[in-house]
């Protein structure tokens, strides 16, 4: 079932005079990993604002073209229910709590006080959350106390809580460091097992490949390519344009370029792996790919 | 983590005194005002200030409270007996003379009162910070039907002095350890905290927007009724606590009127 479709968007920041979405159309699936990726300043988090309706309520602007969510245009959706349907995590980890809790557990619950659920009731969907997310060895500290991941993981936990339809997340490990970033898309890809519609904004290709379902490519504003993470990933446009891409499909271009007639370009590491080892003898020999990997 | 130990951490931690209602916490404070206008003295300030210790020690807060305390006594308390002492004008008896200086008897009773005031209100409002998390602060708010929306500024203002005082340590320990001087007098300190507090305000300014969208996220702006996971009730200690309070203020008056 399609929960999200844009038909021929197009819009402007009230302070600039280009548009920075031009003609976007495309539409995403109940339960997918759907995310948007591109190079900077493409309009990612654009698109992610006009979804969860920031866009064009809260920043204004000039938008035309349509957007339907849960079958209904997005203008007939009032923000209570945006905010209770369509849930939001960005970038930075040190902006998003509520200011005024002073354990992690509480700070979770704040949503829900907010809709006024009962008190029995968001006690035990805390508790899950905090279960499900592996969060129990911080969850009676001060939020303000905790280091960016772990304040990212609560901001998801958060969001989890007031169990949203649509989760749209933008770019939540860019301050993060490694580990911090396995544990954030860790979360993510427990969502997506759980069959939540997920947007994921993102500009790290190693993690789009790695767990999108669906790849909406943008570049300049207009979407240039849509499709399964392989098809959008592998795609040769993305070579010869020079636009990015996950290292080891541009390995696997290159290695083609030398002559090495791979069966077909790999987007993650583990796929690499088992593309090349086919070659292994090749390698060891000295062969052209070496020197890349 | 089983429900139990949650109710637990959601309930208040400490002792009796400061665990008492922030209601019955505002109430010492408005006894020993009432009693400082009316009987402020030096044998006053004495026993408000013993009470004060006591109370501070009894809530485990005698640290910060003592320190915040004494410079309260220094600068205000006696600074104010002080100064009314050595200038009154009218001409009044003198209570007690060294060379040229005096001390009048009317200047030195109204310092006294003054000074009783000052440290009842101040001491008691200190008291009542230094105990109460500004959780309690908000059920409290909320408690006496103020919108969500005030409860929020006025809650999140007191964390993010908090966190702004905190932060402002860092900088200043920065700074110190890049040799810029901190200490010293008001001009020197001035240079060192002016810069820094223009970049603090900037980038919080920075980051209303984001919060903001961060509330909205949270539901913040729905409309409808609004649950909350710690309720505080009053109970029988806060009870006992004000009927006490009261019966020993309103003893206090009327013993000091008949008398
Ligand atoms: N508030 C704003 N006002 C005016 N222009 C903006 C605003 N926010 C973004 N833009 C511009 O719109 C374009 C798209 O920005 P957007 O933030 O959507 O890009 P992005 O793909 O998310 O980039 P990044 O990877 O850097 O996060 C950029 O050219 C940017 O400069
Ligand atoms: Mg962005």
């Amino acid at each position: 079932m399609e929960v999200i479709r844009m038909n021929n968007l197009s819009y402007r920041y009230p302070t600039t005079e280009e548009y920075c979405l031009k003609n976007v159309s495309f539409s995403i699936q109940e339960g997918e990993l759907c995310a948007i990726a591109g190079s900077n300043g493409c309009g990612k988090t654009t698109i992610g604002n006009i979804i969860r309706g920031l866009i064009p309520s809260f920043h204004g602007g000039e938008i035309e073209g349509t957007l339907e969510i849960f079958g209904k245009s997005s203008k007939e959706i009032s923000a209570d229910e945006k905010a209770k349907r369509i849930g939001f995590v960005f970038q930075n980890p040190f902006t998003q709590n509520s200011g005024i809790k002073e354990t992690v557990f509480e700070e979770i619950a704040f949503g829900l006080e907010n809709i006024g659920v009962g008190r029995e009731e968001i006690i035990t969907r805390v508790m899950d959350i905090i279960e499900m997310l592996k969060i129990e060895s911080f969850m009676y500290k001060h939020p303000l106390e905790l280091s960016g991941g772990y304040r990212q993981r609560v901001a998801l936990a958060s969001i989890i809580v007031q169990n949203p339809e649509i989760m749209v997340i933008d770019e939540p490990t860019s301050q993060l460091d490694p580990k911090g970033t396995e544990e954030v898309f860790e979360i993510i890809k427990l969502l997506n097992r759980q069959k939540k519609t997920i947007v994921l904004v993102e500009h790290k290709m190693e993690l789009v490949a790695e767990y999108a379902d669906h790849i909406i490519y943008l570049n300049e504003g207009t979407v240039l390519l849509d499709g399964t993470a392989e098809d959008v990933l592998a795609n040769e446009i993305l070579y010869k344009k020079n636009l990015e891409m996950p290292q080891v499909a541009r390995l696997g271009f290159q290695a083609r370029e030398k002559g090495l007639m791979i069966e077909k370009v790999p987007i993650t590491m583990d796929g690499a792996v088992k593309i090349f080892a086919k070659y292994g003898k090749c390698v060891k020999d000295g062969g052209g790919s070496h020197g890349e990997s | 983590m089983d429900r139990q130990s949650v109710e637990e951490k959601l309930k208040r931690q400490g002792g009796v005194i400061e665990n008492f209602c922030p209601f019955t916490k505002l109430m010492l404070v408005v006894c020993t005002a009432v009693l400082s206008i009316l009987f402020g003295s030096l044998i006053y300030i004495a026993i408000i200030s013993a009470v004060y210790i006591i109370l501070s020690l009894a809530a485990h807060v005698s640290r910060d409270f003592l320190k915040s305390y004494f410079r309260l006594f220094i600068f205000f308390g006696l600074m104010l007996i002080l100064m009314n002492s050595f200038f009154q004008s009218n001409e009044s008896e003198v209570l007690f003379s060294m060379g040229k200086v005096s001390i009048y008897e009317e200047g030195f009773y109204r310092g006294c009162r003054m000074s009783s005031i000052i440290l009842s209100v101040a001491g008691g409002l200190l008291f009542f910070t230094e105990t109460t998390p500004i959780q309690d602060l908000m059920v409290m708010l909320g408690n006496i039907g103020l919108s969500s929306d005030i409860v929020y500024v006025v809650v999140a203002t007191f964390q993010s002095i908090t966190e702004l005082s905190g932060r402002m340590e860092q900088i200043l320990d920065a700074q110190r350890s890049r040799g810029i001087e901190t200490d010293g007098n008001l001009i020197v300190r001035a240079k060192a905290v002016l810069p820094m507090l223009i970049t603090l305000l900037l980038s919080s300014m920075v980051s209303a927007e984001e919060k903001a969208i961060a509330l909205e996220a949270r539901c913040f702006n729905c409309q409808g009724t609004r649950t909350a996971l710690r309720v505080y009730k009053t109970t029988a200690a806060d009870i006992i606590a004000m009927i006490v309070l009261a019966l020993i203020t309103g003893g206090i008056v009327v013993a000091g009127f008949i008398l």
